[in-house]
């Protein structure tokens, strides 16, 4: 679809509406996914869906409606019903329109030809070599490889208007070996031809191999080098647990009532930047505000929160551009995580390490536990390893950690200058752009069944 | 509508596909929120759309559009077909299904009073009410109540001869209380937490729902869990609430028993099972009272149908049949690597994926005797009650659950609640545990509406009955 597909229909509705104001924003996904596990493809299929979520503010009541199509009578009917819920709902002092200049912006390209244009046949093509070089290594292999593209549009009635197409690409893979070994990676990247999927593969199939006939080792608390995958996890819970104003708001964030506190060691900095050329570029939110540089964490000190419109206003200090949607009240969440790399690399840190692990990834954590001190658990996945006298020396079985990710985080011994973006095509939206840390403690509970 | 699926039947039996359906499925949401006497958010939204999955050459494709007509079917049609022969020129082993006898007719869920009647002012001054009981402790520093409310209007077609419209009517709500005493946080939700309470039902089920009179219990429970004692650590007894229970079942038997995830499908994102087919009709999976089945027959539960998305009619089967591993989750396919027939567990989020192997109802059986008698057996022990937190590994063995509140058993009586409870265990060792299951009088389908499985992912919703048991020997814990 082009601009004038999306924003005529749109258009037309915003000048149709009786409201005193009217926000719309509308996006399309698009995807083409592989799924392939014991040398089959099990799904292959072409996903298109579209959103046309509008607001309609009348004083100070809010109203929304969502329809899943671009017809005039389905749009009609959705800005109806937002009307209709504002007149019935109540009066609130923080529903007010979004602060911008009114005026349309124009965001960064990041559409990528090459991988709009990536066909069908390419992908099975780029499959077929992935299973050719499992089988010659004797290993299984599953995974996804998904590219696409999405659409955003948001437009209001007081004349702005902004449109950003995109193109999305990933490959994710699971090698593993008859005798335990597992190891896992994943590549996400708005120009597919930036994937060397036959060095992603081989990487892949190394990786289960020095993962073999894992070890059991005795639960407790170790140093651990927790590589970007599983600092990607953590921060992602954090997100969804602390970081956004409605965590702020309802007293369950770790960072309440402690900014300008030591909360995390000094040698962290969490913040999210949509801007940054290093994570997946998304420089406005939904409603049409643009996206601030946003500090969580700067030098151990807990610094602040993300914004939308209605938590801004509601703390006076206006949005951060990190509303999530039009009509849920999850409120404000960040989607572009950073972590300020270190001086280390991974090789010094194992060298440091005199009795510990090397942890790939997580699997199934959860951070409800007591998220005011962001406990959590969760079970090592894909790759752990045990490290003595600064060497790593054999791979062991999965373990479960609970500790608090606050606590751990008070403790550590590096951070890598390497960086690697971490992002689930599959699921969210969120990525994390994460180096890896050395804890000089977590607390691992129990063996893996 | 439906001229133009069956049109595009006619064209993919034309083309000589082994096998096609398609779904158009139009689903209608409100979703209103309320958050310390303020509205939070109020929403509708109307979403519709086809997917087409066609099986040809041994593989399967699958393509979906929102844009509804001749042109954009047809299109479909062509992609999910090309979809499949590509899928099939990568591999040697060839998909084979039995699909089942070819189903008509027009199928509804029960539905008394039409949600989307009852006026906004209604639902709000409601929860308002219900907000307002939990906001009178000055402990409590946010009352959240929430209504939700779909209709899915489903229709299936396919090659065999199906053609099945099925209209189902869901209404749910809940409520979180959050009492905060400096550092101290705790919550406890009404009737169940993480909005685990929906059913297939009209407004009627609201009504019964009393979250009034759970606003006040929640208050209360959540001020008393402010200076309540962490939970002890022990190896002790416990006696399980039916809604963390479901979620036990969830997560421990319902998933392990996904043949889909059995058989590696899932590997690159949830995981394998302990489940294998070797261990089928021979592995002891709990004590002899364990019996957990499978029915998407249940009138009133969101992991019900009349039919599942590969047009399979909804059955009941066991699962666990006196401690013993007895049955799989299936689909047409899955079915087919273990010489069976499908159990007709096929379900789709929405139009714009493929089926997957998911819950449907999943059940423990009911014993004898009241929760009293139950609590009135255990001499030193807890009572563990409504899920925080879940964490379970790749195999489905190793599993630890939170919960907002337990309270301490003493000479088969419930004395002071205990704040922040995790227990924990190995799937096997912990059903082989169970030593008392109380009577039908408790037990209840919780619809859980956010089961994530999938790439990309689908939330599905699925219900499991349960009434509250007693399992000895149990690891719990408090944390901090």
């Amino acid at each position: 679809m082009n601009r004038k597909d999306f924003s005529g229909p749109i258009d037309a509705l915003i000048r149709r509406s009786e409201a005193d104001y009217t926000i719309v924003s509308a996006s399309r996904s698009y995807r083409k996914v592989l799924r392939f596990s014991d040398f089959r493809v099990k799904q292959s299929l072409s996903d298109d869906i579209i959103g046309v979520s509008i607001k309609a503010i009348c004083g100070n009541r809010a109203g929304a409606a969502v329809a899943g199509s671009l017809e005039a009578s389905e749009l009609g009917s959705a800005l109806k019903d937002a009307i209709d819920i504002a007149c019935s709902s109540k009066p609130d002092k923080s529903v007010i329109p979004p602060s911008r200049n009114g005026v349309s912006q124009t965001s960064p390209s990041v559409f990528c030809p090459i991988t709009d244009k990536f066909s069908i046949a390419e992908a099975f093509s780029a499959v077929s070599g992935i299973f050719d070089m499992a089988r010659r290594a004797g290993v299984n292999i599953a995974g996804t490889l998904i590219f696409g593209g999405d659409e955003e549009l948001v437009m209001d009635s007081g004349g702005f208007e902004v449109f950003r197409p995109s193109t999305i690409s990933s490959l994710k893979l699971i090698a593993t070996s008859a005798d335990g070994g597992s190891a896992h990676s994943c590549r996400v990247t708005r120009d597919i031809s930036d994937i060397d999927i036959a060095a992603e593969t081989d990487r892949c199939i190394k990786r289960s191999c020095e993962a073999r006939s894992p070890r059991a080792i005795d639960p407790g608390l170790y140093e651990c080098i927790l590589r970007p995958e599983a600092v990607g996890e953590l921060m992602s819970w954090l997100s969804y647990t602390a970081f956004g104003a409605g965590q702020l708001y309802d007293g369950t964030s770790f960072i309440k009532g402690r900014i300008g506190k030591k909360v995390m060691d000094e040698k962290l900095t969490i913040y999210d930047d949509g801007k940054d050329s290093g994570t997946l570029v998304s420089d406005f939110d939904c409603e049409g505000v643009s996206k601030k540089k946003t500090y969580f964490v700067r030098n151990g000190i807990a610094a602040g929160f993300a914004y939308d419109t209605y938590y801004g206003n509601m703390y006076g200090l206006g949005s951060t551009g990190h509303a999530v949607s039009l009509y849920s009240s999850a409120g404000p969440m960040p989607s572009n995580i950073i972590i300020e790399s270190g001086n280390s690399s991974e090789s010094d840190m194992v060298r440091s390490v005199k009795r510990g692990l090397l942890v790939n990834r997580f699997h199934y954590v959860n951070g409800l536990l007591d998220t005011r001190n962001a406990l959590m658990t969760g079970l090592t996945r894909d790759g752990l390893f045990f490290i003595e006298d600064g060497k790593i020396k054999y791979p062991v079985r999965d373990l479960r950690f609970t500790d608090s990710i606050m606590d751990a985080f008070k403790r550590i011994g590096g951070i890598s200058k390497e960086r690697v973006l971490i992002s689930d095509p599959a699921g969210d939206s969120m990525s994390v752009l994460t180096p890896s840390i050395l804890v000089s403690g977590l607390r691992f509970t129990s063996n893996a069944g | 509508m439906k001229s133009l699926f069956l049109e595009a039947i006619a064209y993919l039996g034309k083309k000589g596909v082994t096998y096609a359906d398609i779904r158009y499925v139009d689903t209608v949401d409100e979703l209103i929120s309320v958050e310390d006497m303020r509205v939070d958010g109020v929403s509708r939204s109307h979403d519709r759309g086809f997917g087409i999955r066609v099986l040809d050459r041994g593989a399967w494709g699958f393509a979906s559009d929102w844009r509804i007509g001749p042109q954009s079917v047809i299109a479909a049609c062509d992609l999910a077909i090309a979809f499949a022969h590509a899928s099939s020129s990568v591999t040697s082993d060839r998909v084979s299904i039995e699909p089942g006898e070819a189903a008509k007719g027009i199928f509804y869920s029960p539905c008394e009073i039409d949600p989307f009647s009852v006026k906004l002012d209604n639902k709000l001054d409601y929860l308002l009410w219900a907000c307002r009981v939990m906001k009178e402790h000055k402990n409590v520093m946010h009352g959240i109540c929430k209504l939700n409310f779909r209709r899915i209007d489903k229709s299936f077609f396919n090659t065999a001869g199906s053609d099945i419209r099925q209209v189902f009517t869901e209404s749910g709500g809940y409520i979180e209380c959050i009492a905060i005493l400096g550092d101290e946080v705790q919550r406890r939700s009404y009737p169940n937490s993480h909005g685990s309470n929906i059913a297939r039902a009209g407004y009627e089920y609201v009504k019964e729902m009393d979250l009034v009179g759970g606003a006040e219990k929640a208050r209360d429970e959540a001020v008393s869990l402010l200076r309540a004692k962490p939970c002890p650590e022990s190896v002790t007894s416990v006696v399980i609430g039916g809604s963390q229970l479901a979620l036990q079942i969830h997560e421990s038997c319902g998933h392990p028993a996904e043949l889909d995830r059995v058989l590696g499908d899932e590997v690159s994102y949830a995981g394998l099972s302990f489940l294998t087919p070797d261990k089928l009709d021979k592995y002891r999976y709990g004590s002899d009272i364990v019996n957990i089945y499978a029915d998407a027959t249940i009138p009133s539960s969101i992991g019900s149908f009349f039919y599942d998305d590969e047009g399979i009619k909804a059955g009941r089967f066991d699962i666990v049949k006196d401690g013993i591993f007895t049955g799989y989750l299936s689909s047409m396919e899955s079915a087919s690597h273990i010489g069976a027939l499908s159990t007709g567990c096929m379900r789709s989020e929405s139009w714009n994926l493929p089926p997957l192997v998911r819950m449907t109802n999943i059940n423990l059986k009911p014993g004898k005797g009241s929760l009293a008698e139950i609590i009135g057996d255990v001499k030193d022990g807890v009572l563990l009650d409504t899920n925080k937190s879940w964490s379970i590994d790749t195999m489905r063995l190793n599993f630890q659950f939170g919960c907002e509140i337990a309270w301490r058993i003493k000479d088969g009586r419930l004395t002071e609640p205990y704040k922040n409870p995790v227990y924990s265990g190995i799937t096997p060792e912990f059903w082989k545990n169970l030593t008392a299951i109380s009577g039908p009088e408790e037990w209840r389908v919780w619809g859980i509406p956010n089961c994530g499985k999938g790439e990309p992912v689908q939330t599905m919703r699925v219900g499991h009955g349960a009434s509250p048991a007693r399992f000895d020997g149990i690891s719990i814990g408090g944390l901090r």
